[in-house]
């Protein structure tokens, strides 16, 4: 176990057991060998990306695994910020807390109108993307560090999550407890979080607890004193959202004010941060020296804790949201090749996804989509502009950087009920009805076997489904509704006009999109 | 002295023990049971109040000088020069209606509600061990277990157990009505089995009704595989969609509110817990056979600015919106003849602590006080007033079962009392003994077949207030039957056997004697078999 302290609860589950266990642990982290073909190719890019478009998956098959995944990844140190943003992200805002209930209301209406374009404008993002794939990490991330746009009875101005979201991109392969560092004082955490209010006089505990609980650790490795005494290293960041407020480092960015930090000694997880002269009580300092080292200390005292903590949830978000005691093993190895790793989060996700693990059949099809990947899905997959994007993620439950709870959305069967399902087919068939029958021919024009009814059928279905489903369903696909009982031979005819032609394929998306495997992936 | 002795009467229920064990093949929840069990036609509401609601600035020991000591910016004072900006106080006890509760409110909110017999004020509930993190506490409230360590999961809910029990081929046998229905958000864990989902989360009904049915007809996967068990469960949901947005229609057109009731349910200006009320009066109200609702409020983390001398802030806005909520429905339930088998209880995953913090806030703390409402609750203060004298190192209201209610004993009451089971089911479910909280009546079923029957009048103790404390409790029993009266002190503890007989069919009036116990409120239980029923007495000396 890589030198790590082993704890009673891990002995007495039976975690840690033989030498020939370990060696079995060791090879379910061990690379896939095979080279992608179709089937493997789509499951990479439908998890490490948004669907994958047909020429995605040309380009993959005959690819090693880890060649696959190093070009999916892309460059760790490159940040792929956006180049075109929305037009407001540096506009400055008022303060509506204490103005008059008409200009408040008008503040506030701007903030809604500017957080449903950046979602607009983030989906847009992930749907054009092809490689490297960037922004499926940074909608990881943000359901990680939660941030709440709305929150009790306040928002968070979209501003200040635009900029969240970037510093999201700039660390999704980073160092883990540099990127926690960062998210510690970032701006829009600091509000959601109260940071901002913790003083000396006044501590408040909310970010403390929840960068353990949530963040970092899970729950269970830290005592109720330990969330205190973080909470007072915490103390003294303020934040600049308005124009009446100061702002030390720039607008909508955090600073330090040394009256409000707690400068006496604190005990965290057994060790000790030293008192603090007050003529040191400075910014840096107190970042350097105090931030950095109960971040440290934690990452230390907590090292295995923190490895699994962050596997499991990556183990969830993209391989499978229930995998039971089955997938133990494997997250207990990838947590320690991440502490190997020194909490380096690119070769954590290289390994994971480049696994045997990773392309086994227990992973393949049984992960339920989020409605960012259905709606990013469906758009991909028929190469069609999405309109009314927030009020459809809102039908489907996903509000994005707005989750329901500090928690985080909790994915897997919550993401389908009586009220969503409805909601996520009637999303897709809406945007089949948006097809004229000219543009329906030419899409399916873009497959080679398009004058290949049966063939044509199998591609569109492999495309949309992660498993394919039985030849009698097929055939149903193919006959009844592909050919509208026509004979095959009539296709290659009816493909050439349009009214006949454009019946069946609206016919065999609309009942591709109603099957359940179309919202699996 | 183990405190856990009151709770645990033996090892854990081995197999699940049901209510009835004729098989469902009715399709309907309510006829669809053996003669024991929910076969009644009882409706529970939870409100589930999110955040951790402050239950010392709800109910509050307004006489209390440490009150105000504690909170000195966010105290609700006695002694408000402004009349009305002060706590009310409840029936004969020395607690107080947060003004919020009442002033404002249709037909005076919770101070008219308790003095017309409506309203369980159960005070001191929570569990021993308290978890601070809103989540691992909401896990425990809606899951009915507190015997887990924090690496245990909780993913089922008391309520989906509940109905698991009743459902043995649930998803693939599904009764026609859905058995429990939330309004709005996606579907709570209170309402979640291991056999799935128990019911179903609507956000707007017209839109689920216009919008719902998706038509789906796919043949089941056979296979083992993950995906073939993802498959299916999202194949259950589409199918149990289609089945019950048909249902819910009929309700929805069906249905009405009673004429001078006005939830605001098309544009939700009282509020949307208003809202979501008057959406379950109208579907109960249109012939709904739905078991369980869950309504939602949200905004109870009150961290900062909660309130301030002159009761504004979230936290009073809340608590008039949650007593407008219930005084509405109760209104409108009694007006339409349905109130006598419905009842309502809140929860809430923790209290607050007692100390006030730096921000005109209150942090999470530890017990907190529910409420419980319909016509057929005990109108009385539950649980011992806060006692600032016990707090624990955090500084927060420890927990004591001398003195604190634990939260379960609500629902062993629900599950016993109101849905009719037994002992053993409410033990299989919360998986240890539990003793009821006694403050409910049995449901007056719209189906007849009690054993005794009291009319609607209850049992009547003929002289209840007058010295020497002597008189008569009278009922009817319809056929022969063995019936027993226990006396059960405000804590719900066990106080004296009064009668342990059987009994002829007929009128009976059986002589009791209270002298000999001391003051105070007691809760009569008279039972038969699978029937309970109970009523409130005081003794005074």
């Amino acid at each position: 176990m890589n030198g790590t302290s082993i704890n009673r609860r891990d002995f007495l589950r039976g975690n840690l057991q033989s030498k020939k266990n370990e060696q079995l642990l060791a090879d379910s982290l061990a690379p896939y060998t095979k080279p992608l073909d179709k089937r493997t190719a789509a499951h990479l890019l439908r998890r490490l990306s948004f669907a994958p478009t047909q020429k995605q998956i040309e380009l993959f098959i005959g690819k090693t695994a880890q060649e696959a995944v190093t070009i999916l990844l892309g460059d760790p140190d490159n940040e792929y910020q956006p180049t075109t943003n929305p037009g407001w992200i540096n506009s400055v805002t008022e303060n509506p807390y204490g103005a008059d209930i008409y200009t408040r209301l008008q503040i506030e209406g701007q903030w809604r109108s500017y957080h449903s374009d950046l979602q607009s404008w983030w989906i847009k993002l992930m749907i054009g993307e092809n490689t490297p794939s960037v922004e499926k990490l940074v909608h990881f991330w943000s359901n990680h560090f939660t941030t709440e746009f709305s929150y009790d009875d306040a928002y968070i101005p979209p501003q200040i999550l635009f900029r969240q979201l970037s510093m999201f991109r700039k660390h999704r392969l980073g160092n883990f407890k540099q990127f926690v560092e960062d998210v510690t004082l970032d701006t829009g955490m600091l509000i959601y979080l109260g940071g901002y209010l913790n003083t000396n006089r006044r501590p408040n505990e909310n970010y403390a607890r929840e960068l353990m609980e949530l963040y970092t650790t899970g729950i269970g490795h830290y005592t109720e004193g330990d969330v205190k005494e973080a909470a007072r290293v915490l103390t003294g960041w303020k934040v600049a959202r308005y124009n009446d407020e100061p702002a030390r480092n720039g607008i909508y960015n955090s600073y330090f004010n040394p009256t409000d930090h707690d400068t006496e000694a604190k005990q965290f997880l057994g060790r000790s941060i030293p008192a603090r002269d007050p003529a040191f009580n400075t910014e840096y300092l107190v970042k350097t020296e105090e931030i950095r080292q109960l971040l440290n200390i934690l990452f230390d005292v907590r090292k295995v804790a923190i490895s699994r903590f962050l596997s499991a949830k990556i183990y969830k978000y993209f391989f499978y949201s229930n995998p039971g005691y089955d997938a133990t093993a494997f997250i207990q190895e990838c947590g320690t090749y991440f502490v190997q790793q020194e909490f380096e989060l690119y070769p954590l996700f290289h390994a994971m996804f480049s696994s045997e693990h990773f392309f086994s059949e227990n992973i393949i099809g049984a992960q339920i989509k989020s409605p960012t990947e259905l709606i990013c899905g469906v758009s991909r997959i028929l190469n069609k502009v999405v309109t009314q994007i927030p009020a459809n993620l809102s039908a489907m439950d996903e509000i994005l950087i707005d989750p329901p709870t500090v928690q985080g959305w909790e994915a897997h069967h919550r993401w389908i009920t009586t009220k969503t399902f409805p909601n996520r087919v009637k999303f897709a068939r809406d945007v089949i009805t948006s097809f004229t029958d000219a543009e329906l021919i030419a899409y399916v024009k873009s497959y080679p076997s398009y004058d290949d009814p049966i063939q044509l059928t199998k591609d569109i279905v492999e495309l949309c489904f992660p498993v394919m489903p039985s030849q009698d369903l097929l055939q149903v696909y193919t006959k009844e509704l592909l050919l509208q009982n026509q004979p095959d031979y009539e296709w290659a005819e009816m493909v050439k006009g349009t009214t006949a032609a454009a019946r069946g394929i609206r016919a065999l998306l609309n009942a591709i999109i109603k099957n359940p495997a179309f919202q699996l992936c | 002295m183990k405190r856990r002795t009151l709770l645990k009467a033996g090892a854990l229920a081995g197999a699940a023990a049901s209510f009835g064990s004729i098989p469902i093949f009715a399709q309907n929840p309510i006829h669809a049971l053996g003669a024991a069990g929910i076969d009644n036609d009882a409706i529970l509401i939870i409100i589930q109040m999110f955040g951790g609601n402050d239950g010392l600035n709800t109910i509050i020991p307004a006489d209390n000088p440490e009150y105000v000591k504690i909170r000195p910016n966010i105290s609700v004072r006695i002694d408000n020069p402004d009349t009305s900006k002060r706590p009310r106080r409840i029936l004969n006890s020395d607690v107080y209606f947060h003004p919020s509760l009442i002033n404002g409110v249709h037909r005076n909110g919770f101070l008219g509600l308790i003095e017309e017999g409506r309203l369980a004020v159960i005070q001191g509930t929570g569990y021993e061990n308290p978890n601070l993190s809103h989540f691992r506490s909401t896990d425990i409230w809606l899951s009915g277990l507190n015997d887990s360590g924090p690496e245990t999961r909780l993913n089922e809910g008391w309520i989906g157990r509940l109905f698991e029990q009743n459902y043995p081929d649930f998803p693939m046998i599904m009764p026609d009505h859905p058995l429990c229905l939330q309004l709005g958000g996606s579907l709570s864990m209170l309402l979640q089995s291991d056999k799935g989902d128990m019911g179903l989360a609507i956000g707007d009904v017209d839109q689920f009704v216009k919008e719902g049915s998706t038509d789906s007809d796919f043949p089941p996967m056979t296979g083992k595989s993950p995906f073939d068990d993802e498959y299916n469960y999202i194949r259950s949901i589409a199918k149990k969609g289609d089945i019950y947005n048909k249902v819910i229609e009929q309700a929805w057109a069906k249905g009405t509110n009673a004429p001078g009731i006005d939830y605001a349910i098309a544009n939700g200006a009282k509020g949307s817990l208003v809202r979501q009320m008057g959406i379950i009066s109208k579907l109960i109200s249109g012939g709904l056979k739905t078991k369980v609702y869950l309504a939602q409020i949200g905004g109870f983390d009150t961290h900062v600015q909660q309130q301030d001398p002159a009761n504004n802030g979230q936290h009073p806005a809340l608590l008039n919106q949650l007593a407008n909520a219930i005084s509405l429905f109760m209104d409108d339930a009694i007006k339409q003849g349905f109130a006598n088998r419905v009842v309502g209880l809140t929860v809430s995953e923790f209290g607050r602590r007692p100390y006030e913090n730096g921000s005109n806030g209150t942090d999470h703390g530890t017990t907190s006080v529910q409420f419980a409402f319909g016509t057929r609750v005990q109108a009385n203060v539950f649980g011992a007033n806060p006692d600032f004298s016990d707090l624990d190192r955090n500084g927060d209201f420890a927990f004591d079962l001398t003195r604190n209610i634990d939260y379960r004993r609500l629902y062993s009451e629900i599950i016993q009392t109101w849905f009719g089971g037994s002992a053993d089911d409410s033990k299989s479910i919360l998986r240890e003994r539990v003793v009821p909280l006694p403050y409910l009546q049995s449901p007056i079923s719209s189906i007849n077949d009690p054993i005794l029957s009291f009319g609607n009048e209850g049992i009547r103790y003929s002289e209840n207030l007058n010295a020497p404390n002597n008189g008569y409790l009278h009922f009817e029993a319809s056929k022969d039957c063995m019936v027993t009266i226990r006396l059960y002190d405000a804590l719900g503890a066990f106080a004296g056997s009064l009668l342990n007989a059987q009994l002829q069919s007929g009128r009976h009036a059986i002589p009791v004697d209270l002298s000999t116990y001391s003051s105070g409120m007691y809760i009569c239980e008279l039972s038969s078999g699978q029937y309970r029923h109970t009523t409130s007495i005081f003794v005074r000396k």
